[in-house]
């Protein structure tokens, strides 16, 4: 009972995150209890790879404490719907924080928003769209498999969010919400979009509202934006949003020293000018431009030969270590990229059913 | 007594988001002309020729003067705007026949609202209706290109864009004012702002404390959005000039919040923040304290997002903060964010995260989808974070 309402003290039937690092994060429910494989009652205590938890030792215990286990420590976090998102269990594949985030602003979900949703799948969507309708808003979700639906019925009631939120079990591609023209915005994630379309029309308030559909796949997305235009539906727009991490931390970096050393060099004898010319390679050009310029330079043509192979290769000695003979380097903070993030998630695509749009169908829903 | 911006249809002295295509600018309606395009080829417009008209209205401009340019707003039913679109169709068809790089593309012939309403009226039951619009296009591609001929502009007008009066929502304000300019809202771009929202935590009734500068109040409008009238939002501002009146001129203005709504907002200033006394440790769970405690956030530059913390601000928050006035905060750089990440991890922070979003738009046309051909390079970085509780730092 964490989702409905804030409160600071942990108590009995809440759910917490418990948080070691970015990667190990776990959502458990205080209960004195678990089933076991066999069905049997057994306590509850919680496995980690820093020592097991007596998951009932935690009421009473602030949001935000430590937790020190055998091996490790970890921190008790309070569940907010990203928290969840990270944590909860698949049932299907489900939506992330940042899509989500731009699904619920585009669809001007606030306060006491009616949303219809469809397939409500593992609930994550749906977990952040109850926080921010509140306890005047409501969420009208709907999924065709049982287990799901039941699975998610009976993690809402657990969190708290019964009242504001029902749960169908209901194809609505043929079927649509068994309510119409309350909605201020529908969402819809299934396999088939266009086909739940005219029923989510339906489904939103007759001044209007928005709708908001998400595929993987972009010729989804192109049956669903012919239709949404041929519905008058305005504003049509598909869109990708990923989030980019960053490492920080703080890492060496070399620093060369550079100590301009005018001793001349023994090489120079050795070859001609011509042939040094002849040899000179690209990479010198640079080198030698910056050099043409000033008269009173004193570099021989030789040594501008010279020059560009240190540019090239590594064997020639040069001034480029310090008097000790190694490289310094300095501590610098930095923001590294992930080696691989996510790539692709799914189209979003939006758009605005405008006031007084007939509506497409007219059945009455069964 | 309902205050006349909180209701659904347009009404004088309104904020409202104008668009036209892809343009789209927060402005209000008045009884003034509105100045539409650059300055020798601008029309004016007048706005109020929309009031008493709901808001997501569509409209054609009429020129009322020739001369001088001067139009007003003609509001369109469903039949006239399933028309207009059709004629524009047609006529972009039209021009694009004799070019032989393009594909004639008969296949994206759509069904008129007018077609459906007649198959409706017919008898036709609510499944027939689905099926026939869900329908691949051709089974109604004879019928389409009938009423094509039908609605073909024989005068070959020019087909200016429709317009649409929207009422100002924080996408759409958010939208508008990006896309006027992204340095009026220190390059915090739509996309940005709403990971914000998310990770803040903020819900109805939650108390957040938020110090935003340079965005003309979209971020604090947002929040406000969020908590509703059972909220409480904490502005902390910095700086001599009395907040309070830049403010009236902002996204929070042009919400058209209501009273009740706009009372969950007070100000603070920076150096008074001290001064905020600790909430008396009682059991109290309706409310949140006023205590840091689940979330920690702020995004790169002047805004910055602290969910139900108005004091116990980590010093390097603070400090972090004058780093910015002292030099322009702009929210695309993320070097002061690599410090204050590292300043609030040695000060509690957990589960800390510094990440940017890229946003990419496609065009969706039969056999003609891809990538907008331009996109935004930057929206500004976010660092998110948990603050634990204090025991833990010592
Ligand atoms: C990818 S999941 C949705 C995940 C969800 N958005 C989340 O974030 O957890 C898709 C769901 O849609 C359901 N579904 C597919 N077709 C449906 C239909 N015609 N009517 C109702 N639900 C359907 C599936 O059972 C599945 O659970």
């Amino acid at each position: 009972m964490t989702f409905d309402k804030f409160h600071k003290i942990i108590k009995e039937c809440d759910t917490v995150i418990l948080y070691f690092n970015n990667t190990q994060t776990y959502a458990l429910e205080v209960t004195k209890t678990v089933k076991n494989r066999h069905g049997q009652q057994v306590p509850h205590v919680f496995q980690s790879m820093y020592g097991a938890l007596k998951v009932e030792s935690l009421v009473g215990l602030q949001f935000g404490c430590r937790v020190q286990l055998a091996t490790g420590a970890g921190y008790i976090f309070y569940p907010t719907p990203e928290l969840w998102t990270l944590t909860l269990p698949h049932r299907t594949q489900i939506l992330y924080t940042t899509d989500i985030s731009m699904v619920i602003a585009r669809l001007n979900i606030g306060p006491g928003s009616v949303v219809c949703e469809a397939g409500t799948g593992s609930g994550s969507l749906s977990h952040a769209i109850l926080r921010t309708v509140g306890p005047t808003g409501h969420l009208h979700t709907a999924d065709f498999h049982e287990q799901r639906w039941l699975a998610a019925a009976d993690e809402f009631k657990r969190h708290g969010l019964n009242d504001r939120v029902t749960t169908y079990w209901r194809d609505v591609c043929t079927l649509g919400w068994p309510v119409t023209e309350v909605a201020d915005a529908v969402f819809l994630d299934l396999p088939r979009p266009w086909l739940a379309l005219p029923h989510a029309v339906n489904a939103v308030k007759l001044n209007g509202g928005r709708i908001c559909s998400f595929s993987p796949c972009i010729e989804q997305v192109s049956r669903t934006c012919e239709l949404m235009r041929s519905l008058g539906l305005q504003n049509v727009t598909t869109l990708e949003v990923l989030t980019r991490e960053l490492q920080v931390l703080h890492s060496d970096m070399p620093v060369i020293d550079i100590t301009p050393d005018d001793r001349p060099n023994l090489k120079e004898l050795e070859m001609s000018a011509g042939e040094s010319d002849a040899k000179r390679p690209k990479l010198s050009a640079d080198i030698e431009s910056s050099q043409e310029g000033s008269e009173d330079c004193n570099v021989t043509e030789s040594e501008k030969s010279d020059l560009s192979a240190i540019a090239l290769t590594k064997e020639v000695p040069s001034p480029i270590f310090n008097g000790e003979g190694r490289t310094k380097s300095k501590s610098i903070l930095s923001a590294y990229p992930k080696l691989t993030q996510a790539g692709h998630t799914g189209y979003l695509t939006f758009c605005i059913v405008p006031p007084g749009l007939p509506r497409p169908v007219s059945t009455p829903v069964v | 007594m309902e205050d006349p911006c909180s209701i659904s249809t347009i009404s004088d002295g309104c904020w409202v988001v104008f668009q036209k295509g892809t343009y789209l600018k927060l402005t209000k309606i008045t009884q003034k002309p509105y100045m539409l395009g650059k300055r020798r080829e601008s029309v004016s417009i007048h706005l109020s020729s929309a009031i008493g008209q709901p808001y997501g209205s569509t409209f054609q401009m009429v020129c009322s003067n020739d001369k001088k340019r001067i139009y007003y707003l003609q509001c369109l039913t469903w039949e006239e705007i399933s028309n207009y679109d059709l004629k524009r169709e047609t006529a972009n068809e039209a021009s694009a026949f004799d070019n032989r790089n393009l594909l004639g593309d008969g296949s994206s012939q759509k069904l008129t609202m007018e077609e459906i309403m007649a198959l409706k009226k017919s008898g036709a039951s609510g499944e027939e209706v689905i099926q026939a619009i869900t329908a691949n296009s051709t089974t109604f591609s004879s019928k389409t290109k009938y009423s094509q001929q039908k609605y073909v502009d024989k005068k070959g007008k020019k087909h200016a864009e429709l317009i649409v009066i929207h009422k100002p929502t924080i996408d759409l304000i958010a939208e508008a004012m990006f896309f006027q300019g992204p340095r009026t809202v220190s390059y915090l771009r739509p996309d940005s702002l709403y990971q914000l929202l998310s990770y803040s935590n903020v819900y109805p009734g939650s108390r957040v404390a938020v110090y935003d500068s340079g965005t003309q109040g979209l971020v604090t409008a947002a929040l406000l959005h969020r908590l509703g009238a059972a909220g409480r939002l904490v502005h902390v501002y910095a700086g001599e000039k009395a907040l309070k009146y830049t403010y009236f001129t902002s996204a929070v203005t042009a919400m058209n919040f209501d009273d009740d709504t706009f009372s969950a907002l007070s100000f603070l200033h920076i150096n008074r923040l001290h001064k905020v006394k600790k909430p008396e440790k009682t059991l109290d769970t309706t409310l949140e304290p006023l205590v840091i405690d689940p979330r920690l956030l702020r995004p790169d530059a002047p805004m910055d997002v602290t969910d139900n913390g108005t004091q116990e601000q980590p010093h390097g928050k603070r400090k972090h903060d004058q780093d910015e006035k002292a030099d322009k905060p702009c929210a695309r750089r993320k070097a002061p964010l690599m410090e204050l990440y590292m300043e609030l991890k040695n000060h509690g922070g957990r589960c800390m995260h510094l990440s940017e979003t890229w946003l990419r738009e496609l065009q969706v046309l039969p056999e003609r989808t891809h990538p907008l051909v331009n996109m935004s390079g930057g929206g500004g970085f976010l660092l998110t974070g948990t603050k634990v509780c204090d025991e833990d730092q010592k």
